[in-house]
């Protein structure tokens, strides 16, 4: 055991995270934390490693979750890997560590702070991702595909992807996640996460601003004068939301 | 008249219906050219004004009606604009809706056109449009109307995912009171023939591939609190016999606002919030939390306390079964705890298997200290030493009642009636009420 603690960097990717877990089993270090290479801080009297992502090494260790752990640990970790928060990859390493030292017990281990953190992450993730499920507002171009824009706290957009597949099946659509510029693209079957630039969006035909219309006027209307309560409404609805919402948008 | 303006008056005089949940059922998309899915959480699309959710599109088919129902804002009595959808343009506007994901589906209610089956006729053709001509996947709530004919309900169940019969006033005087064209007939035999149709339909389901499903997601009602002199341990007790009887998925309370003047009505400014809350979170024991409504009031207690929960309010009265211990004591013991709900309950379960837990892993595990730590011990201690007793923990737990609830309490007991006598009592008046000839 040396003095100065390890910091390993990764790429940001799942795989990333899991060559870093590889590494560091192999190498039998234990380091402090484990970082994404674009939100990292040079941090004095640490020793940084640079992982490198290694595609055969995480699949070691993805079939080590499945197998000594469990399915669903495997889902914790991805939505984890999917959230904003800066320790996820630190989260997941220890957790892993616990997880295959209890194997599929680990996740009623609540009374530890790294698997309590892990699931904690992780609900977090899938709130949010129901919340677009909720939340976003579909326009129909010109072409007839259905256009979205999301600007969510994580990294949600593949999670939501499986229900708007089968919600509109048969109907193209896109949902351009305008914080981390990408965009699920489906047409009608399948659908794909690519980079995207929204300015090449075309404007929505007449219709679509009258059923625009049509659905401000029902939201006014449906609020009970008597029961007015914006902090609920708030708690419900958070505001950071509500620039991509058809009923707040003026004109 | 523009379609703009039908939605804003339809819309308006539909508002007062409390429910609007689109859960209960599960459904994937048929890849048949069929349009949505379902799913039984429910997806709550937008919130409004008031807080409430927006999960269906909430509407009167028509408010052009026959009768005079004092609390209601269609009554034929009151001069508002009159209108009524035609069934080709609320399919279409419910489709444009749905696809543009503001909406899980339609919540269709409406107003008495004529007569009861005209109206019914109505409400069928329309979602036999959205159903067979759009193919709509997505959730349709529908009201039936009280007295149409038992062969409407039936087909209004099939076309439906949830089916409810609001019996609007928590008794029989009350109704003869401020409905006085409604009779408790029309409420409760529809309501019986839903929840039979809707239990011999699960066994059809089953044993037929092609048995067509009724009402899949259950059956609801709503009542009023506040329009007329109910105690809440009569509705509470009326709301536990519903749920025992008809198998009700839910039992909604709307708290009245005042919209017409009459000397029959309370003379209220505001909704008794309060109440309509104290309400809702017995109900939530009664239905996840294994509790009897006798328990939460009785004939000499008949309304709930406006500064503690109910149950709090029942933990204070049984301070004899505290404090228990999380490490030991049973789930459904843990489950009556103030502070600890169904989710933290489970995870305690689950992880006082793997380690004894201390306060410190309760607080990981999401359980409210704050009201929790009067009842609870970890192996043989008390979270913070002090010696418990009523007056103090009382004193604790109203401290912690939120100041908006402390503001209207005053309301909560002005809006409050002399109680109505029940020569029978009040359980044999209400069993006499829910009966059905």
């Amino acid at each position: 055991m040396s003095n100065t603690e390890i910091i390993y960097v990764y790429d940001g990717s799942f795989d990333g995270i899991l060559s870093a877990v590889h590494t560091a089993y192999y190498s039998r270090e234990n380091p402090k934390q484990i970082m994404c290479e674009n939100e990292c801080q040079s941090e004095l009297f640490c020793r940084v490693t640079s992982i490198e992502t290694d595609i055969d090494k995480a699949g070691v260790v993805r079939e080590a979750v499945l197998k000594k752990i469990s399915p669903n640990a495997l889902f914790n970790i991805y939505r984890v890997h999917l959230s904003n928060d800066i320790n996820r990859a630190t989260m997941i390493f220890n957790y892993l560590k616990i997880g295959f030292n209890m194997g599929a017990r680990v996740d009623l281990f609540l009374s530890n702070k790294w698997v309590s953190d892990v699931k904690k992450t992780a609900l977090r993730v899938s709130h949010e991702a129901q919340r677009m499920r909720e939340f976003v507002r579909f326009s129909q171009m010109e072409n007839g595909v259905m256009f979205s824009q999301i600007e969510p706290d994580n990294n949600v957009l593949e999670l939501i992807c499986p229900y708007f597949a089968d919600r509109l099946y048969g109907i193209p659509w896109v949902i351009c996640d305008q914080k981390r510029f990408i965009a699920a693209i489906y047409d009608g079957k399948n659908w794909v996460i690519r980079p995207f630039d929204v300015k090449k969006i075309t404007d929505s035909v007449t219709d679509e601003k009258q059923y625009q219309k049509l659905w401000k006027t029902f939201y006014d209307t449906i609020a009970i004068e008597g029961r007015i309560d914006e902090r609920r409404r708030m708690a419900c609805m958070p505001k950071k939301y509500w620039k991509n919402l058809t009923e707040f948008k003026t004109g | 008249m523009e379609l703009i303006e039908k939605l804003k008056i339809l819309g308006d005089a539909a508002k007062y219906d409390a429910a609007c949940t689109s859960s209960g059922i599960t459904r994937t998309n048929k890849r048949d050219g069929s349009l949505g899915n379902a799913r039984s959480c429910g997806i709550c699309h937008s919130f409004s004004a008031d807080g409430r959710c927006i999960s269906l599109l909430k509407v009167l088919f028509t408010n052009n009606c026959i009768y005079d129902c004092k609390y209601c804002a269609s009554r034929r009595s009151n001069d508002v604009p009159r209108t009524a959808f035609t069934p080709d343009e609320l399919a279409d506007l419910t489709i444009n809706f749905y696809k543009r994901n503001y909406i899980e589906g339609l919540f269709l209610s409406s107003a008495v056109v004529k007569n009861p089956d005209y109206t019914m006729e109505l409400l069928c053709a329309t979602l036999e449009i959205l159903r067979n001509k759009y193919k709509f996947n997505g959730y349709i709530h529908a009201k039936t109307i009280p007295g149409a004919s038992p062969l409407l309900v039936e087909r209004l169940g099939h076309l439906a995912d949830r089916l409810s019969v609001n019996i609007e006033l928590p008794s029989n005087e009350s109704l003869k009171k401020l409905a006085p064209q409604k009779n408790k007939e029309a409420i409760f035999r529809p309501m019986a023939q839903i929840s039979n149709t809707i239990s011999q339909n699960r066994q059809e389901l089953v044993r037929y591939r092609h048995a067509t499903s009724f009402a899949k997601a259950g059956q609801s009602t709503q009542m009023i609190v506040g329009a007329s002199g109910e105690t809440d341990y009569q509705i509470l007790s009326l709301t536990d016999s519903l749920y025992k009887k008809f198998s009700l998925k839910r039992v909604f309370f709307s708290a009245y606002v005042p919209i017409n003047k009459d000397s029959l009505l309370p003379a209220i400014e505001k909704p008794p919030l309060l109440r309509e809350h104290r309400l809702y979170q017995a109900d939530w024991l009664l239905r996840y939390y294994g509790f009897e409504a006798d328990e939460l009031l009785n004939e000499k207690n008949q309304n709930f306390d406006p500064v503690l929960d109910p149950k709090c309010n029942w933990a204070i009265n049984n301070l004899h079964l505290f404090p228990v211990d999380v490490n030991t004591a049973p789930y459904e013991m843990l489950l009556r705890v103030p502070g600890i709900g169904v989710k933290s309950a489970m995870r305690i379960r689950a992880a006082r298997k793997i380690r004894s837990l201390d306060f410190e892993a309760l607080k990981r595990i999401g359980v409210v200290l704050k009201r929790a730590r009067f009842f609870i011990i970890c192996n043989g201690k008390y979270m913070d030493k002090l010696r418990m007793n009523e007056s103090f923990i009382m004193q604790n737990l109203i401290a912690d009642t939120k100041e908006r609830y402390i503001e209207e309490q005053s309301t909560y007991q002005l809006s409050m009636f002399d109680t109505a006598s029940a020569p029978l009592g009040i359980k044999a008046a209400i069993n006499d009420f829910v009966s059905v000839q």
